[in-house]
């Protein structure tokens, strides 16, 4: 699905990822775990084609295609979804609008039938419903005004929209209390299928227990120094990512 | 001393010679004010930016050009009007080519009751021009010595239109350029209530100066809302003077869209001589290539207890140039004064310019005033945040264009109205106006 080799990124000068290799296979679930500043939403900024990096160096494969070479539009066509850590605000822009903006683009992009207005009402009031979002924040800007925790449902119902091949969910779990984890939780296990796979950035464990990796992967200072099953998330709870910080300071 | 050969275009001896072939000839009120007004042009030619109120805006392109009147070029009788939606919106039209009204594709015969038009021959003396200061709107002197048709709407007191009005201004020119004079008034009587909705077009030729002005009036309590598209041809001129009176309890509403005319102005003076009145200047200004658009405005409180209300929203593309200028007057008995003024520019390359000028001068003391400016560009986290979901970055500018004007088209209280204009920008800018 998605191979990531030897990828060095930078900004303003100072490189951020520093070598990475990542292959992920359909039908899988994956999480990337890390301490702050380790490089985690630069990653998933360069995925989704932010232009505000430089890739020095590696390449990056999405399905055989060079995803580099794409700009964001594309690769949201060509099935990648990135949920936001911070979804921006875009007042004047009702969230239906977006939402059906979005779909149809993705749609043509990918040579399915536009939905009409009333098709589309009817499959977004399906969906909202089930990830707990109201008609009333349909017609809101989108996030305006949003809670930290409408803001994260917000991006699942893009996801859930969207019916990406790989969605890349950057901290979706956090800000949210424990009844709205489970929701987001729910919404996005509902979307795992065999065609489908997860990349789940978190710090908490927590949420691996609702949605269960496959792998996790440990990055630190724009590395991937540990990669291990479920287990490995329960460890770094207990330990922290010392072990690691200490043996490259070394 | 040697004398710089004056290369300007002489409007005034230009037309001093032709007068007496202008329509009206006959009326000895109408000569004696185009006499006037001619004189007064005369000595105050064309504005510089010199003039305070003209500092940004620049006439040179006006000023070296040899114009003919467009009443030296016979009428044309076969025209099709530009299909955009704009244009389609019903209501009781009135045509005007070059500044001359066309009959058989106006509704002369088919208007309401309550409004009446009035032409040269009715209009009447000391009407025209009673709110005209042309020290002021030197540009009206000479619309006032020129204009070949003066069109009058009264509407009748406690009359109720039920469809909007809609001046269409048509500019078909040949090869030379060509300047042209539209001039109306209205007259809103007492509790009266009508939409008035004008279209700037360029259906052939490009070169043309269109120099409008609108006398309007309002009575007690009558509600006007004025709404305006300017979409002359992109190489032409187009300047335009509105003075607005509004008694007692009136309503005013105004709303300009300018899209067209390589260079423009919009000038409206409001006096509001009651208490209890609003007056809303609105508008969007959606300029590229080198387009410049100023728009000035000028508020009179000179009565207490009344509103004024005003939010022009531009969007600049390429070298185009964006020019704001508002001034409110308070005056000493004016208290309890509301005056509300916005002006906002969105950048969209670095080549653009934007020039805003607030001007608060206030002498009462119980008054709310406030004026804010601002200009900025895309939201570029936004941008990507909407192009990560697949949507086009072409479309994705699209979308926060429009959000960002969004406000000022949500004053529009003329539901149909809104609906309109809205649909028609929406189609602009997907056909590339201010974006490439
Ligand atoms: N313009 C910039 N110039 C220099 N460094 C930058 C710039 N932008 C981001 N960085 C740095 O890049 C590093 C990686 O940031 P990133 O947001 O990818 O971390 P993260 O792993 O997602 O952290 P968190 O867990 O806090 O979300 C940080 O140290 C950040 O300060
Ligand atoms: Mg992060």
């Amino acid at each position: 699905m998605l191979k990531i080799k030897n990828l060095h990124v930078s900004i303003d000068g100072n490189e951020i990822l520093r070598g990475i290799d990542l292959d992920l296979e359909a039908g899988k679930t994956y999480a990337i775990m890390g301490p702050n500043g380790s490089g985690k939403s630069t990653l998933s900024y360069v995925l989704a084609g932010s232009d505000k990096y430089t890739i020095t160096d590696g390449t990056v494969s999405f399905n055989g295609k060079n995803l580099i070479g794409m700009n964001p539009e594309e690769r949201a066509g060509e099935g990648l979804f990135l949920g936001f850590q911070y979804p921006v605000e875009i007042p004047g822009v009702a969230t239906s609008t977006f939402l059906k903006t979005a779909l149809n683009a993705v749609k043509k992009y990918r040579g399915e039938d536009e939905l009409d207005a009333m098709q589309f009402l009817k499959l977004v009031r399906k969906k909202a419903e089930e990830i707990g979002i109201s008609d009333e924040m349909l017609k809101r800007p989108v996030n305006v005004g949003f809670s930290g925790g409408e803001k994260k449902r917000n991006e699942v119902l893009q996801l859930a929209m969207l019916e990406p091949k790989l969605a890349v969910l950057d901290e979706t779990d956090s800000g949210l209390d424990i009844d709205a984890l489970k929701t987001v939780a729910d919404g996005v296990n509902r979307l795992r299928g065999p065609k489908r796979s997860m990349l789940v950035i978190t710090h908490y464990q927590r949420l691996l227990n609702y949605i269960v990796p496959d792998v996790i992967h440990v990055l630190v200072n724009g590395k991937i120094v540990a990669t291990g099953a479920k287990d490995l998330a329960i460890e770094l709870e207990k330990s922290g990512y010392s072990m690691f910080t200490d043996s490259q300071a070394a | 001393m040697v004398m710089k050969p004056n290369i300007a275009h002489d409007f005034a001896s230009q037309y001093d010679e032709m007068r007496g072939q202008l329509p009206g000839s006959h009326l000895n009120w109408l000569q004696t004010l185009r006499e006037h007004s001619l004189n007064v042009f005369g000595e105050l030619g064309l504005p510089t930016v010199r003039n305070e109120r003209w500092r940004y805006t620049n006439l040179n392109k006006i000023r070296q050009e040899n114009f003919v009147p467009a009443s030296h070029i016979s009428s044309c009788s076969k025209i099709t009007l530009p299909s955009e939606k704009f244009t389609q919106i019903d209501a009781y039209k009135i045509v005007l080519i070059n500044g001359t009204i066309i009959k058989s594709l106006s509704d002369i015969d088919d208007l309401p009751e309550g409004l009446k038009l009035e032409q040269i021959d009715e209009i009447g003396e000391n009407k025209l021009s009673r709110l005209l200061d042309f020290e002021r709107t030197p540009m009206a002197a000479l619309n006032t010595a020129a204009f070949t048709d003066a069109l009058c709407f009264n509407i009748r007191d406690g009359a109720c239109i039920n469809k909007p009005i809609h001046l269409i201004s048509v500019a078909e020119t040949s090869t030379d350029p060509v300047v042209f004079h539209p001039r109306f008034m209205i007259n809103a009587g007492q509790n009266s209530k009508v939409t008035f909705f004008e279209s700037h077009i360029g259906a052939k030729g490009s070169n043309y100066f269109s120099n409008c002005v609108a006398e309007i009036e309002l009575s007690s309590n009558a509600t006007l809302h004025h709404y305006k598209v300017q979409n002359d041809h992109e190489d032409a001129t187009h300047i335009a003077a509105s003075e607005v009176r509004l008694a007692d309890g009136s309503n005013y509403e105004n709303f300009v869209v300018t899209v067209g005319a390589k260079l423009s102005r919009n000038e409206i003076n409001a006096q509001i001589i009651g208490s209890n009145a609003d007056c809303r200047l609105l508008g969007i200004y959606l300029l590229n290539g080198k387009q410049h658009g100023d728009h000035t405005t000028s508020i009179d409180h000179a009565a207490p207890d009344s509103t004024s209300h005003e939010m022009y929203k531009g969007v600049l593309d390429d070298n185009a140039r964006g020019v704001f200028q508002g001034k409110i007057l308070v005056r000493k008995d004016s208290q309890r004064t509301n005056g509300y003024q916005l002006n906002q520019a969105l950048l969209l390359s670095k080549g653009t310019e934007v020039d805003s000028k607030p001007e608060l001068e206030i002498y009462a003391d119980d008054v709310k005033c406030s004026h804010g400016a601002t200009a900025g560009e895309l939201d570029e986290e936004a941008l990507f945040y909407l192009r990560a979901r697949g949507i086009s970055e072409v479309v994705a500018r699209n979308l926060l264009i429009e959000a960002f004007i969004k406000s000022a088209l949500d004053e529009i209280s003329n539901p149909s109205i809104q609906t309109t204009l809205g649909a028609t920008i929406s189609n602009w800018l997907s056909a590339g106006k201010c974006n490439d």
